[in-house]
């Protein structure tokens, strides 16, 4: 059973273009120039119940919009959405007590006061009943291990216990459809990992359909088994995220920092050299030989630091629009 | 001091100027809000003072006209004189972003004085002239205008430079002091009751208008209105100016003192 | 209904805490504001130095004006300041959409929300401004009148509330819009003065097209013994007409919001 449908979603916008430095703002006074954005076009897919789904691509690709149609923040150019049998932007009480949206770093906890306020504010808005508020505030504490700063002013509390606490506002209610933009934007790496692992964790036990954007690979990587990759506004594609890595991510990147001088034509030999300029290099190598290569790049070469990264996913995205990964041989 | 030193100097603020310009008409629907509030009192005051003399004569020695020419004069004044960067720099300190500006090689204060005056500039442009522009051509109640008011403009300078400094005040206050947006208040209340915008100095208890006299805030809009109107001639302008002046010292004196007192302990405790 | 009764004494109750937590803050802004009434007093104080009336009107009449004007400043600064502020500031954050996403009524939320329990002493010092021009004036009021006060005085405040979020409504065509949220408090200048004061134009403006004059005008005149009907049957009329275009005007402007946010 789907319970969200989108049908050529299409999103355009229009926005006015000035031109830099004193004359020009003073001629936009007068005269504006228009360009017409198309934000969103002509996305369509589906996602059933419990299903944890991950919206990748470059930033200004489209991902916030498709989400605020589904939220009904936004009202689209044309197409359709169906969230949980509802139009979402007829905004109707009663389907919007039933899902949440998490905006990266905009926070909805009042900072005077201590978290518990907010959760006993949203109770009220939501009209949760008090043994179902109850049950669910524990399991939720339990799952942050929040329970010692629920009585401290938010303004006191780290980066780090804002974000969990804002995640329990935002999930007190027991959403059926979760909806979370950019979720570990800014956040450090220990911070992601434990947002990371809450979402997974969130999505066994609450069995609630998520739907996450990001541009990191890492958090896709490690939630979501199904990704759809937009870029442009444009659906790229739809399916495993094993098939997206197999398919278009074939290299890995290994960055390095010489101690001594070295010669570039020997570096190249270990691969495509993307980048040389003493005492850096960075250089694309096959996949499934990545630790191989640095290995003996540390037996050959006088290196101070080696780092082995995925290549950025705008990389990959580009390679998956351009269809230029399908054969190694075009380069 | 060379040539090119003094064109690269003019070059550096004239930039300041220039954005600061580029600021106020992307801030174009502020502005004309602005003016539009900042308007009302006057308009209210005007309306109070209109049934105060239903009976005509004279009240502590103005007529009607006068009075209302008193407070259309002081209105323009008042404008050209202001200094509001404090709110937005105090917001400033809080969040943290100060940081960036301490380390650039300009000086906070001077850049904070030059932007300030394009603000002015924007105002005169949107507030002050439609307003001089409406009273001339529909009433006749201002008094003409002679060369001699020129006199007036340096004397508006300084005001405003004084400005500037109660509001550098303020914002060093905001260094050490959370609230210090209350002291935006202070500086308010006391030019409301001690320029002369609240009510001329006639009007006042002797004991009260001595103390007015005797204060800076009359620079602002009393005694430039005062010489408008003749009440002040001659030699005693030059007094004025020159009570002007050193009040000015003293309080840019203080104003560095505080400055750098308040500076060194926000630098060195973080925030 | 009795939900939003019980969320509104949550916000009230919230704005409590938040004071007696900040002790020191409570105090300033006390004191500031304490400082702006005594100022008012002291121009009122100059002016009858040198006239006895104004349009029919004494000091002690006058002083009754302010006393109602530093009540209302009550439900400016306090229930409505940091709500009406906040608009423009959301949309410009982006947080804006937080609020939209809630079950329940938006105006109310965006409204109320955050009340400043700060101006409480506005509220207490204009009740004994009122108290000290009756008894200066020799005054007595009848218990109708008074209770008939308080009724114009709730209405002024509705009708206050409703002008107020329909400007800020304007908001939502804008990402930014820096200073709209003084614009309707700006009109407080105009009912610091009692409505007999204007005359012509502008005596027609302020009773047909925008009766803010009434707003203290009305509830003074019934404190006095002198019931202005008319008016009070037009800033009724006017604050119930307010109200509901509020709402009307409301919804429109989250209609354009929604087609052309991004």
């Amino acid at each position: 059973m789907s319970i969200i449908k989108v049908k050529n979603l299409k999103k355009y916008y229009k926005v006015h273009e000035k031109e830099p430095g004193l004359k020009g703002s003073i001629k936009s006074l007068f005269s504006r120039k228009y360009k017409e954005v198309k934000a969103v076009n002509n996305i369509s897919f589906e996602v059933k119940e419990g299903e944890l789904v991950g919206f990748i691509g470059p930033n200004g690709a489209g991902k916030t919009t498709t989400l605020k149609c589904l939220s009904g923040l936004l009202y689209p150019t044309s197409g359709t959405v169906e969230v949980l049998g509802f139009t979402p932007w007829d905004r109707k009480a009663a389907f919007q007590k039933q899902f949440s949206l998490v905006m990266g770093q905009k926070n909805q906890l009042w900072w005077d006061l201590p978290p518990i306020e907010t959760f006993i504010l949203n109770k009220e808005i939501y009209e949760i009943p008090d043994n179902q508020y109850q049950k669910i505030l524990k399991k939720l504490v339990k799952l942050l291990d929040v329970q010692k700063i629920l009585n401290i002013q938010v303004r006191k509390l780290s980066l780090g216990q804002r974000m969990k606490c804002e995640l329990i506002a935002a999930l007190i209610h027991n959403p059926k459809v979760l909806f979370l933009d950019e979720p570990t934007i800014g956040l450090d790496v220990v911070m992601q990992k434990t947002v990371r692992d809450f979402i997974k964790d969130y999505n066994k036990q609450f069995k609630s359909t998520i739907l996450l954007t990001s541009h990191y690979m890492g958090d896709v990587k490690k939630l979501a088994k199904r990704v759809i990759i937009i870029d442009s506004g444009t659906l790229l594609f739809d399916g495993n995220l094993q098939d997206v890595i197999d398919r278009f991510a074939r290299n890995k990147i290994i960055s390095l920092v010489f101690s001594k001088e070295i010669n570039q034509r020997e570096l190249a030999e270990f691969g495509d050299v993307r980048e040389y300029q003493y005492p850096k290099a960075r250089i694309n190598v096959p996949r499934n030989q990545a630790a191989k290569k640095a290995s003996d790049l540390l037996d050959k070469f006088p290196v101070a630091d080696l780092v082995i990264e995925e290549p950025p996913i705008e990389a990959i995205i580009r390679e998956v629009f351009t269809g230029k990964m399908k054969s190694s041989k075009k380069r | 001091m060379n040539m090119k030193r003094i064109k690269k100097t003019i070059k550096k603020y004239w930039a300041i100027f220039a954005i600061g310009i580029k600021e106020a008409i992307n801030y174009r629907a502020e502005l004309l809000l602005w003016s539009t509030i900042d308007a009302m009192p006057l308009v209210a005051m005007v309306v109070i003072w209109l049934s105060a003399f239903e009976n005509g004569g004279t009240i502590a020695g103005y007529t009607q006209s006068l009075l209302i020419a008193y407070y259309i004069a002081g209105y323009v004044f008042q404008d050209l004189t202001g200094s509001h960067f404090e709110e937005d720099m105090l917001k400033q300190i809080q969040s943290g972003r100060i940081a960036t500006h301490l380390v650039k090689p300009l000086s906070l204060k001077r850049h904070l004085v030059t932007n300030e005056l394009s603000w002015r500039f924007m105002s005169a442009l949107v507030a002050v002239m439609p307003v001089i522009v409406l009273v001339t051509l529909f009433t006749n109640i201002m008094p003409p205008v002679h060369t001699i008011h020129l006199l007036i403009l340096p004397i508006l300078l300084f005001a405003y430079l004084m400005e500037s400094i109660y509001s550098l005040m303020v914002l060093s206050m905001g260094f050490v002091f959370e609230q210090a947006k209350s002291l935006m208040h202070l500086k308010w209340m006391l030019g409301w009751l001690f320029s002369g915008s609240m009510i001329p100095f006639e009007f006042m208890p002797q004991w009260l208008s001595q103390i007015a006299e005797l204060l800076p805030f009359k620079f602002r809009y009393y005694l430039p209105v005062q010489i408008y109107f003749g009440n002040i001639q001659g030699i005693s302008i030059l007094y004025q100016f020159g009570l002007e002046i050193i009040w000015f010292l003293v309080l840019l004196f203080f104003m560095r003192l505080l400055w750098n007192k308040n500076l060194k302990k926000f630098t060195a405790v973080g925030n | 209904m009795k939900r939003y009764l019980k969320l509104y004494w949550l916000f009230i109750k919230y704005s409590v805490v938040r004071a007696m937590m900040y002790k020191e803050d409570f105090i300033i802004w006390s004191l500031v504001s304490i400082g702006w009434m005594i100022l008012m007093l002291v121009f009122y104080q100059l002016l009858f130095l040198n006239v006895d009336s104004i349009a029919g009107w004494t000091k002690p009449q006058v002083l009754l004006i302010q006393g109602f004007y530093f009540m209302l400043e009550l439900v400016l600064w306090g229930a409505l300041w940091e709500n009406m502020r906040g608009i423009p500031e959301k949309i410009n954050k982006g947080t804006m959409d937080i609020e939209l996403i809630k079950p329940i009524n938006h105006q109310f939320l965006l409204s109320f929300k955050d009340f400043s329990f700060d101006n409480m002493p506005n509220f207490i010092l204009g009740l004994f401004t009122v108290i000290y021009a009756l008894n200066l004036g020799q005054i007595t009021p009848t218990p109708m009148g008074i209770s008939l006060s308080i009724l114009a005085f709730i209405i002024a405040s509705i009708y206050i509330y409703s002008g107020w979020f329909t400007t800020m409504c304007i908001a939502f065509w804008f990402d930014r819009f820096d200073n709209l949220h003084y614009f309707f408090p700006g009109l407080r200048q105009f009912w610091k003065v009692p409505h007999p004061f204007y005359k012509g134009v502008l005596r027609g403006i302020f009773t047909f097209v925008l009766p803010v004059t009434l707003v203290t005008t009305v509830p003074v005149e019934f404190l006095l013994g002198r019931p202005q009907w008319t008016w009070f049957a037009i800033l009724t009329f006017f604050a119930i007409a307010t109200l509901k275009f509020s709402s009307w005007f409301f919804n429109f402007a989250i209609k354009h919001y929604s087609s052309a946010s991004s």
